[in-house]
C-alpha cells in the first residue's frame, strides 16, 4: 500500500508538469487553432534558466526571471507560428512549433551542453507522512498547478483580455468585426503558455533534471492531458494531467520503467481517437496549403526512357565515389524510397504523416531479426534459425504494411493535428518497443548482421549495394509515376481536392485512403529492410524521432506531389545534412565550444530553421518555386508566350 | 456634404466566381437605408467588403470621407461603423455583459494589445456609462446580464449582437439579415427598438435583408440587388410595388 | 395550399427515378430537413427552390448520401439506398455536382472529366502501377467516354487545356461532364448557376436542356429563378425544411405562400 501511494505521490509532481503544459497548449489552441509543439521546449527552457541564473540570484528570483525571458520568447515564437494573414493554414502554423522545437533544441544544446541540469529544490528533507515520503518540492508543484488553473480560469473569465481570448477561440470571425486584432491575442496566448510551461520547469528540475532533449517526452505528455478535455477545458487539462501522471508512475513502479512513455503514447491516442469522433463533424479540414500549378505530364515513353537513363547512371555513379561517399549515395536512394511513398501520401490524398521514419526503423529490424535469427530465450545468434537475408528483406515491407493495414483504419479517421500527432507517435511507440523489447532487438546495441545480402551469387556490399538501391528507386519510381497517372492518381487527386465529391464519382475514399497508407508504409519498410546490409548492422540511433520529420523536409523542399521532387529533396537534404555535420564536427564554431553531440544536433537546428522558411514562404514546396522562378526567368529570355485561348 | 457611408463601384470576388459586380451606394447620417435580394444577391458580400472582413477587387468604401478600402474591421468600427453579423455570432461561452464589454474593447484596439488594454481600463468609466445607454435601451439585456450568451434565444442573442455593436458608439450600424430565423413578434420589437435607436440615438441604419417588406417598413430608401447588381434603387414608399422586387426574387413571367 | 403537379408529362408508366419519403434529418435541435416525401419522375427536370435556410443543398445531400437521414427512405431507380455509402449510391447511377466541387489543378480537362468515369472500370492499385496490356485497353475506353461527356456539354475542343485555365462558366461545364462521364441515371446538382455571368448561364441552360431532352433526370437547387424559369417543368419550394408548393414554376411563382416566403410580410 505505501508503495502505492509513494509512485501517486510522485505521480502527482510530474503529473503536475503534464497539467501545466496541458494548460498552457489549451491556452494556445483555443485561441489560435494552433497545436505548439515546441511546448514541452519552455518547460526545458525554464529548468535550464534557472539553473543558469541560479549563480547570481536566489533561487526563487532565477525562477521568476527565467519565466518571464521564457514568456517573451514565446512571444516571439508567435509571430513566426502565425504567419501571414491569409496564406499560413494552421496546419502549417503547427508544423512551424516543430520546427521552432527542433531549433531549440540545437540552440539550447549549444548553451547548456548535454549534461542534465538540476538545481536543490525547496528543501532537501522530505516528511515522512505514514511511510510515504513526500518531498515538499512535490507540493510546491501541485500547489502551484492548482493554483495556475484557478488562475488562469479567472483571467480567462474575468478580465477583458481574457475574455477577449475566449471570444477569439468562440467565434473568430465575430471577434475580428468586434475590432479586436487576432493576431496581437495570438501572442499574448503564447507568451502566457510559454510562462506557465517555464513555471512547471523550474519547479520540476530539482526532481526531474532536465536537458536539451527533455522536450520531446514533456510534450507527448502534456498534448495526452490537454487532449483529455479535447483541446478546450482547462480543468480537464489539470485532471488529464494528474492522471497520466499517476498512471506513468505506476507502470514505472509495477510493470517497467521503459514502459512509461509507452503508455503515455497510447493513452494520448485513445483519447485522441475518442475526442476527434466528437469534433469531426465541426472541424474544418484544411488542406495543406501547398498550391499544385498545373503541369504538362511527360509522355510515357519519355517518362519511362527518362527514368531508364537516370537509372543508368544512378547505377554507374557509385563506382566513381570514395567509399565515404558511397555510404552517404545508399542513404540518399534509401530515403528516396521513404520520400517517394510519402509525396503520395501527402501529395495526392491530403494525408499527412509525421511517422514514416517507423515504418523504415520496422522494416530495418524486420531483415535484421529474420537473417540473424534471434532466438528471444537466450539471445543468441542462431545462424541455422535466420533466414536468407534476400527473403528477409522481401519480408521488410510486407511486415510494414500489415503494421500500417492494422492502424491504418481508426487513423485515418483523423484529420490535421490529430493525425499529425497521431502519426509522430506513431514512431515514437516503436522507437521506445526497441528499448524495451531488447531481448529482440538488442536494445542500445542493436543487431550485427552477418551474412551480407546476396543476390544472384553476388554480395551486395559498398558501392553494389548502393546501385542496387538506385535500381530499386527507379523501379519505384517508375511504378509511383504509373500509378499518379491512372485511374487510381486520377482518383487520389480527387480525394486530395474535395472528399465528398469523391466520393460521389463513385470513389472509395476511406478504402484508397488506407490503400495508400499502407503502399507508403511498404515502400518505407523496404527501404529499411535494405538499410540493414549497407552497414550490416542496425541501432536505435539510426532512428531518431526527428527522422520522421526529416523525411517531411525532403518531401516538402521537393514539393508535394512531384515525385521528382521527393527523389531530389532527398539527395539535396542529405547532401546539406553532411555539410552541416562536417561543420558541427568542428571543436569551435563562432566562440562557442561544441560538445560531442554537436553535428547531430547541429543539423537538426539547421532543418528546424528550413522547416519554418519553408511553411512561411514556400508552402507550395521549394524546387517548384525555384522551378517557376527559373522557368519565368527562362520564358522572359526567350520571349515566347505560348497562347492559352479563353472564352 | 458627403454622405456618412459611400462605396463606389465595388467589386468581390471569390476566386473566380463574381459576387459584387460594381456596385455604388450611400448611407448619408442618420439615414435608414435597406439592401434586399434574394440568396446569392451579393447582400452580405457586400457588406462584408464594405466592413472590412473580404478584401475587395475594385471600387471604394469610404466612412465620413475617410477611404477604408481594402483595411481591416478594426480600422472600420473606428471610423464609426459596425456589424452585426448574420446569424448574430454572439461569444457563447462568455456572459451578455462581456459580449457588451467587448464590443467596447474592441473600439479601444489598435495594433498593439498592452496600450490597447490601458487605453480601455483608462476609459472604463465611459464604457460603463456607455454600458449603462445600452441597458436602457435594451432592458432586456439587463436582466439577462450574468447569462452565458450560449444560453439566450435566438432574439436575445440578436440584441446581444445589437447591444455589442453599440457599444462602439458607431454613426452607424451595419445589420446582415435581421429577421433569420427569428420569430415573426422577435421581429416585430427589433423593428420597433431599431426604430426608436434611430430616432433617438441618430444612428444610421444598413439593413441587409431578405424579407423585403420589412426591409421596406423600416427603411426610407432600399438598393434591391440581383446577382450582384443594383437594378433598382430609390425611396421605400415609391419602389415597393414595382414589379422588379417581385421578379428579383421569383423571376419573370406571367403573373 | 400547394399547387398540385398537374403539368408534369404523363410519363407515369415508368416507376420514379428518385423517390423520398417521410426524409428527416436534424442538426442539432434544428431540423434541416422535415419530413419531406417526394417522387422525381424519371427522365423530368425538377427544380428545389425556396429562400435560405430552407433545406435545399441538406436534401440534396440526403438524396446523393452525404448526410445519414434520421429518418425516412430514399430510392433511387427503385434500390433502397437510405443506408448506402455515396460512392455506393454513384456505382448506382447518382452523379452529384456540388458546389464545393473544384477542377483538379494538375489535370488536363479531359482528365478532370475522366474522374467521373472511375466507376466505369476497375483497374486498381497494383494493375495500375504495372501497366499491363489489357488495363490500358481500358484506359482508352474510359477516355473515349470522357470526351464523349466532353461532347455532350460542348468542351471537347478544350480537352488537352489544362483545367486551371478554363473560366468558370467552363468550370462549371467542366464538373457536369465529369458527372456525365458516370454514365448516370439522376443527376443532381446544386446551385450551378452560382456566379456565373448572363452568357455562361445561357450556356449553361442550353447544355441543360440538352441532356434533359436526352432522358436524363435532373434534380437542381437554385436560387436564380430567371434560370429556373428557363428550364423547370417543375418547381418543387422548401421552407424551413418543409415541402410548401410543387406545380410548374407560372404555378409557383403565383403561389401566396410562396411569396410570403421570399418577400416576407409586413409585420407592423
Amino acid at each position: 500500500m505505501t508503495e502505492f501511494l509513494q509512485l501517486v505521490v510522485v505521480g502527482l509532481s510530474t503529473g503536475s508538469a503534464f497539467a501545466l503544459v496541458g494548460m498552457s497548449l489549451v491556452l494556445v489552441f483555443r485561441t489560435t487553432g494552433i497545436v505548439n509543439f515546441a511546448q514541452g521546449v519552455f518547460v526545458v527552457i525554464g529548468g535550464l534558466f534557472t539553473f543558469q541564473l541560479s549563480d547570481d540570484m536566489p533561487l526563487a528570483v532565477a525562477s521568476l526571471v527565467s519565466v518571464l525571458l521564457a514568456a517573451f520568447l514565446s512571444s516571439l515564437v508567435a509571430l513566426v507560428a502565425v504567419g501571414f494573414r491569409d496564406r499560413t493554414t494552421s496546419l502549417a502554423s503547427t508544423i512551424i512549433t516543430l520546427g521552432v522545437a527542433f531549433l531549440a533544441q540545437a540552440l539550447l544544446l549549444l548553451e547548456f551542453g548535454d549534461i542534465p541540469r538540476s538545481y536543490p529544490g525547496i528543501s532537501d528533507r522530505a516528511w515522512d507522512i505514514g511511510g510515504v515520503l513526500v518531498q515538499p518540492q512535490y507540493v510546491l508543484i501541485a500547489g502551484v498547478a492548482i493554483l495556475c488553473a484557478v488562475a488562469l480560469t479567472l483571467f480567462l473569465r474575468r478580465t477583458i483580455v481574457g475574455q477577449a481570448l475566449v471570444a477569439c477561440s468562440d467565434s473568430r470571425r465575430a471577434a475580428e468585426l468586434v475590432g479586436l486584432n487576432i493576431r496581437s491575442l495570438a501572442i499574448v496566448a503564447f507568451a502566457g503558455a510559454g510562462a506557465l510551461s517555464a513555471l512547471g520547469g523550474a519547479l520540476l528540475a530539482p526532481s526531474s533534471p532536465m536537458t536539451y532533449s527533455s522536450d520531446v517526452a514533456i510534450t507527448v505528455n502534456g498534448f495526452a492531458a490537454a487532449v483529455f478535455g479535447g483541446l478546450g477545458s482547462i480543468r480537464l487539462a489539470l485532471l488529464g494531467g494528474y492522471a497520466l501522471g499517476i498512471l506513468e508512475q505506476l507502470v514505472v513502479g509495477y510493470i517497467d520503467p521503459q514502459y512509461s512513455l509507452i503508455i503515455a503514447l497510447i493513452v494520448m491516442l485513445v483519447l485522441i481517437g475518442w475526442r476527434s469522433r466528437a469534433e469531426i463533424a465541426s472541424a474544418s479540414h484544411e488542406a495543406h496549403a501547398a498550391i499544385r500549378r498545373a503541369r504538362v505530364p511527360w509522355p510515357a515513353p519519355i517518362r519511362i526512357g527518362l527514368i531508364v537513363a537516370g537509372a543508368v547512371f544512378a547505377c554507374w555513379l557509385p563506382y566513381q565515389l570514395s567509399t565515404f561517399d558511397v555510404a552517404l549515395y545508399d542513404r540518399m536512394g534509401l530515403y528516396a524510397l521513404v520520400t517517394i511513398g510519402l509525396t503520395l501520401l501527402m501529395g495526392y490524398a491530403g494525408q499527412i504523416s509525421l511517422g514514416q521514419g517507423a515504418f523504415f526503423l520496422i522494416g530495418a529490424y524486420t531483415s535484421a531479426i529474420l537473417t540473424v535469427g534471434i532466438d528471444p530465450g537466450t539471445r543468441l545468434v542462431d545462424p541455422a534459425a535466420g533466414i536468407s537475408p534476400l527473403l528477409a528483406v522481401l519480408a521488410a515491407p510486407v511486415v510494414a504494411a500489415v503494421v500500417a493495414a492494422a492502424i491504418g483504419v481508426p487513423l485515418l479517421r483523423l484529420h490535421g493535428h490529430y493525425l499529425a500527432f497521431a502519426t509522430l507517435a506513431l514512431h515514437l511507440i516503436a522507437f521506445s518497443v526497441l528499448s524495451a523489447w531488447d531481448r529482440f532487438t538488442g536494445g542500445q546495441y542493436g543487431i550485427s548482421v552477418t551474412k551480407p545480402l546476396t543476390v544472384f551469387g553476388h554480395d551486395l556490399r559498398g558501392p553494389l549495394h548502393a546501385a542496387v538501391v538506385w535500381g530499386v528507386v527507379a523501379v519505384a519510381l517508375l511504378l509511383a509515376t504509373n500509378l499518379v497517372h491512372s485511374r487510381v492518381g486520377r482518383a487520389l487527386q480527387a480525394i486530395a481536392s474535395d472528399e465528398a465529391s469523391a466520393a460521389a464519382s463513385g470513389i472509395p475514399v476511406a478504402s484508397y485512403k488506407l490503400r495508400l497508407f499502407i503502399v507508403a508504409a511498404a515502400l518505407a519498410g523496404l527501404g529499411g529492410g535494405m538499410f540493414t546490409f549497407s552497414f550490416l548492422i542496425v541501432s536505435p540511433d539510426a532512428f531518431p524521432i526527428v527522422l520522421s520529420i526529416e523525411f517531411v523536409v525532403m518531401v516538402a523542399v521537393g514539393g508535394l506531389g512531384n515525385m521528382y521532387g521527393a527523389v531530389a529533396g532527398a539527395v539535396a537534404i542529405l547532401y546539406l545534412e553532411q555539410k552541416l555535420r562536417d561543420l558541427g564536427a568542428k571543436p569551435a564554431l563562432f566562440g562557442w565550444d561544441l560538445p560531442d553531440a554537436a553535428p547531430t544536433v547541429f543539423s537538426f537546428g539547421v532543418f528546424g530553421l528550413i522547416l519554418i522558411a519553408i511553411m512561411l514562404f514556400f508552402p507550395g514546396g521549394l524546387l517548384p518555386a525555384l522551378g517557376d522562378a527559373t522557368a519565368g526567368v527562362w520564358a522572359r529570355i526567350r520571349s515566347v508566350r505560348r497562347p492559352v485561348t479563353t472564352s | 456634404m458627403s454622405a456618412l457611408v459611400e462605396v463606389d463601384d465595388l467589386v468581390v470576388r471569390y476566386g473566380p466566381a463574381v459576387a459584387v459586380d460594381g456596385v455604388s451606394l450611400t448611407l448619408g447620417a442618420g439615414e435608414r437605408v435597406a439592401l434586399i435580394g434574394a440568396n446569392g444577391a451579393g447582400k452580405s458580400s457586400l457588406l462584408n467588403a464594405v466592413c472590412g472582413v473580404v478584401r475587395p477587387a475594385g471600387g471604394k468604401v469610404r466612412i465620413a470621407g475617410d477611404d477604408v478600402t481594402g483595411k481591416t474591421p478594426n480600422h472600420v468600427v473606428r471610423r464609426g461603423l459596425t456589424q452585426v453579423p448574420e446569424g448574430r455570432q454572439v461569444f457563447p461561452s462568455l456572459p451578455v455583459e462581456a459580449n457588451l464589454l467587448l464590443g467596447a474593447f474592441g473600439r479601444s484596439f489598435r495594433t498593439e494589445i498592452a496600450t490597447s488594454t490601458l487605453r480601455y481600463l483608462r476609459r472604463r468609466a465611459d464604457a460603463r456609462e456607455r454600458l449603462e445607454r445600452v441597458y436602457t435601451l435594451l432592458p432586456k439585456l439587463h436582466e439577462l446580464r450574468d447569462r452565458p450568451a450560449g444560453r439566450t434565444s435566438g432574439g436575445e442573442q440578436q440584441m446581444v449582437a445589437i447591444g455589442r455593436a453599440l457599444m462602439a458608439e458607431p454613426r452607424a450600424l451595419a445589420i446582415d439579415e435581421l429577421s433569420l430565423g427569428l420569430a415573426p413578434m422577435v421581429v416585430e420589437q427589433l423593428v420597433e427598438f431599431l426604430h426608436r435607436l434611430n430616432d433617438e440615438e441618430h444612428v444610421a441604419i444598413l439593413l441587409v435583408e431578405q424579407n423585403a417588406l420589412l426591409a421596406f417598413d423600416l427603411c426610407e430608401r432600399a438598393y434591391v440587388l440581383e446577382t450582384g447588381r443594383v437594378v433598382l434603387q430609390g425611396e421605400s414608399a415609391d419602389i415597393r410595388d414595382r414589379p422588379e422586387v417581385h421578379s428579383a426574387y421569383l423571376g419573370d413571367g406571367p403573373g | 395550399m400547394a399547387a398540385a403537379s398537374s403539368s408534369l408529362p404523363a410519363e407515369t408508366t415508368r416507376q420514379p427515378a428518385c423517390e423520398l419519403s417521410g426524409v428527416t434529418k436534424a442538426f442539432g435541435a434544428v431540423k434541416a430537413v422535415d419530413d419531406v416525401s417526394l417522387d422525381v419522375a424519371a427522365s423530368s427536370l425538377t427544380c428545389l427552390i425556396g429562400p435560405n435556410g430552407a433545406g435545399k443543398s441538406t436534401l440534396l445531400g440526403c438524396i446523393s448520401g452525404l448526410h445519414l437521414l434520421d429518418s425516412g427512405v430514399v430510392r433511387i431507380e427503385g434500390r433502397d439506398v437510405t443506408r448506402w455509402p455515396p460512392h455506393r449510391r454513384a456505382r448506382h447511377g447518382l452523379a452529384t455536382v456540388f458546389q464545393t466541387t473544384r477542377p483538379l489543378a494538375e489535370l488536363d480537362v479531359l482528365d478532370n472529366a475522366a474522374v467521373g468515369a472511375h466507376v466505369r472500370s476497375r483497374t486498381g492499385f497494383v494493375e495500375s502501377m504495372l501497366r499491363p496490356p489489357w488495363q490500358w485497353r481500358e484506359q482508352q475506353r474510359v477516355r473515349e467516354e470522357a470526351r464523349e461527356a466532353l461532347a455532350v456539354i460542348g468542351l471537347e475542343d478544350r480537352a488537352a487545356h489544362p483545367a486551371a485555365v478554363l473560366p468558370l462558366g467552363q468550370l462549371r461545364l467542366l464538373a457536369i461532364a465529369r458527372a456525365l462521364a458516370q454514365r448516370p441515371s439522376v443527376l443532381l446538382l446544386d446551385e450551378p448557376a452560382a456566379g456565373l455571368r448572363a452568357g455562361e448561364k445561357a450556356h449553361l441552360v442550353e447544355a441543360l436542356r440538352t441532356l434533359s431532352r436526352r432522358g436524363l433526370t435532373m434534380v437542381l437547387v437554385e436560387h436564380d429563378m430567371q434560370f429556373v424559369g428557363a428550364l423547370a417543368e417543375r418547381v418543387v419550394v422548401l421552407d424551413r425544411g418543409r415541402v410548401i408548393a410543387d406545380g410548374t414554376p407560372a404555378e409557383v411563382r403565383n403561389d401566396p405562400q410562396v411569396v410570403t416566403a421570399y418577400l416576407g410580410s409586413t409585420t407592423l
